[in-house]
C-alpha cells in the first residue's frame, strides 16, 4: 500500500513542479533549465557528501572484493529484471522490433541465460537497451519540465520523475513489495545502485577532476544522456549548436 | 542504451502470403507507403571522405598514444600538434565561453583560450591514453546542414572483441579554407564541448563572470592531470 501512495506523490510531485516550471530572468537558467538552482545544489552537495561517505566506499569494496565475472551476473541479473518495464515502454512508443529484441532477450537469458546470469542474446545478435516511461513521455511530445536534483536519487526533472512512478507499476517486483513486509525490492534497488556506482567510479572521478564546475558538469552530463537515450542513440544533427 | 535499431524502420511487412485479402492488400500497400517514406526520410551519410578523414585521425591519434619508442615528453608534444592540427581550438574555446565571450576582454578571452588549449590537449591525451591497446573503427556517419558532418566510431578492444563497444562520434566542419576540421567529439552520447560549455558557462555564473577565474582553474586542472599521469 505505501507504494502506491508513494507513486501517487512522486506523480503529484512531479506534475505540479511541471506545472510551475518557470525560467531565470537572466537567461543562464533558461540555458540551463535550472530555475531552482539554489536548492539543487544544496542537494547535489549533501548527495555528494553521502556518495563520499557510503555509496563510493561500498562500491570500491564491492569491486575489490567479487571477481568480475561475479559482478557481471549481477548487472546481467539486474538488466533481465528490467525487461517488462522496457517491453512495456517499447510497446508504449510503437517501437515494434524493439519490443521484439527485449521479449528474445528476456526469453533467452532467463532460460539458456540460467535465470539472466548470462547475457546469451548479445552473442546472438539482440542487443540490449534502455526505455522507461519518462522517455515514453518524451516520444509523446511531454516536455522535461525543470532540471531537479532529488535527494540521494541524484539528477532528474519531473518528467523523469513521473516515469519513475509509472515504471514501477509496469515493474513485477513492486506488486512483491506490496504483500507484507517484502524486502526484495530494497534489496534489489540496493544492489542495482552500488553496482552501477562500481562501474562508474574512474568516470566520475575523471568528471569531477576536469570540471571547473562539477555540478555544472553533472547536470549538462544528465540532461545530454537523456536526450540521447530518448533519440535511441542516433545523434540529432540538426539540433546540434552552430559553431 | 546502445542500439542500432531506428524508429522509422519499425514497420516492416513479414510473409508473403498466395492469396492476398484486398484488406491485406491495403495494409501492404499502406506498410509499402511508409517504408517509402521511411527510407526517403533516412539521414544522409557524410562523403566517404569525411569518415575516411576520420578513421585515419583515429589510426593516426592512437599511433602516437600508442608508440613505445617515443618518450612521455616527446609523445605529448606530438599529441599536441597532433590535436592542434585537427581542429580550429579558438573556435572552440570561444564557444565554450558562452555568452560570456562578449563580455570579457580581447585580452581575457586570448588568455582563456591559451590555458583552453593547454586544458583540452591534455585532458584528450589522458582520456583517450586509457584506450591504448584499442582501437577505434567507424560504423558510420550522417550530414547535417552543408558543411556539418558527423561520424560515428566504437572502440573496439582487441581482448574482448565480442565485449560491449563504447561508442564515440566526431563532428566534422570545413575550416575557412575549406578543409575538414574536428569541433567536437562524443562519447557515450555526450558532446564533449557542449559539456564544457554548460560547465564553464555555471562557473563563470558563480564567479562573477571572471574569465581570468576560469582560465586559472583550467591551468591548474591540466597541471594536476599532468601530474597524476
Amino acid at each position: 500500500m505505501h507504494t502506491k501512495r508513494n507513486v501517487g506523490v512522486i506523480l503529484l510531485a512531479g506534475l505540479l513542479l511541471a506545472g510551475c516550471a518557470t525560467m531565470g530572468a537572466d537567461g543562464f537558467a533558461e540555458d540551463n533549465n535550472d530555475p531552482f538552482e539554489g536548492a539543487n545544489r544544496v542537494v547535489f552537495d549533501v548527495t555528494l557528501a553521502v556518495d563520499r561517505a557510503v555509496a563510493k566506499p561500498v562500491a570500491t569494496a564491492y569491486r575489490d572484493v567479487l571477481p568480475v565475472e561475479v559482478r557481471d551476473m549481477v548487472r546481467n541479473f539486474l538488466n533481465n529484471l528490467k525487461s517488462p518495464v522496457i517491453f512495456a515502454n517499447d510497446i508504449l512508443q510503437g517501437e515494434a522490433d524493439r519490443a521484439g529484441v527485449t521479449f528474445v532477450r528476456a526469453i533467452v537469458n532467463t532460460g539458456i541465460g540460467l535465470g539472466g546470469l548470462f547475457e546469451v542474446a548479445e552473442e546472438w545478435g539482440y542487443e540490449g537497451h534502455s526505455e522507461d516511461f519518462g522517455q515514453t513521455l518524451a516520444v509523446w511530445g511531454v516536455g522535461e519540465g525543470p532540471y531537479l536534483m532529488i535527494p540521494l536519487l541524484g539528477p532528474s526533472n519531473p518528467r523523469d520523475l513521473v516515469g519513475r512512478g509509472i515504471d514501477s507499476i509496469f515493474d513485477p517486483l513492486s506488486y512483491v513489495q506490496w504483500g507484507d513486509e517484502s524486502y526484495v525490492p530494497y534489496v534489489r534497488a540496493g544492489v542495482d545502485i552500488i553496482d552501477l556506482r562500481s562501474r562508474n567510479i574512474e568516470t566520475l572521478d575523471d568528471v569531477e577532476r576536469t570540471s571547473a564546475d562539477f555540478y555544472g558538469a553533472a547536470r549538462s552530463l544528465y540532461r545530454q544522456s537523456r536526450e540521447n537515450e530518448i533519440n535511441n542513440g542516433m545523434a540529432e544533427i540538426e539540433e546540434l549548436p552552430d559553431f | 542504451m546502445k542500439t542500432t535499431y531506428r524508429r522509422d524502420l519499425a514497420f516492416r511487412p513479414s510473409h508473403p502470403i498466395r492469396r492476398v485479402p484486398r484488406v491485406l492488400c491495403a495494409l501492404m500497400v499502406a506498410a509499402a507507403m511508409m517504408l517509402g517514406v521511411s527510407f526517403m526520410a533516412q539521414p544522409v551519410k557524410a562523403s566517404p571522405e569525411t569518415e575516411a578523414f576520420i578513421q585515419k585521425t583515429i589510426d593516426d591519434g592512437y599511433e602516437i598514444l600508442n608508440s613505445t619508442t617515443l618518450s612521455a615528453a616527446d609523445r605529448s608534444a606530438q599529441f599536441r600538434t597532433f590535436m592542434m592540427s585537427l581542429t580550429d581550438i579558438r573556435r572552440i574555446a570561444t564557444f565554450t565561453l558562452g555568452p560570456y565571450v562578449n563580455r570579457a576582454s580581447e585580452a581575457d578571452v586570448n588568455d582563456f583560450v591559451d590555458a583552453f588549449t593547454d586544458y583540452a590537449v591534455t585532458v584528450y591525451e589522458v582520456r583517450l591514453g586509457k584506450y591504448t591497446g584499442q582501437t577505434m573503427r567507424v560504423v558510420d556517419s550522417e550530414d547535417g546542414r552543408p558543411d556539418d558532418s558527423v561520424v560515428n566510431a566504437v572502440v573496439v578492444n582487441p581482448a574482448n572483441p565480442n565485449g560491449t563497444n563504447i561508442r564515440a562520434a566526431f563532428r566534422v566542419r570545413n575550416d575557412a579554407q575549406g578543409a575538414p576540421i574536428i569541433t567536437d567529439m562524443q562519447v557515450e552520447g555526450v558532446w564533449l564541448a557542449i559539456n564544457q560549455r554548460a560547465d564553464f558557462t555555471s562557473f563563470l555564473q558563480q564567479n562573477n563572470g571572471s574569465v581570468p577565474a576560469l582560465s586559472a582553474s583550467l591551468r591548474q586542472q591540466a597541471q594536476q592531470l599532468r601530474a597524476a599521469n
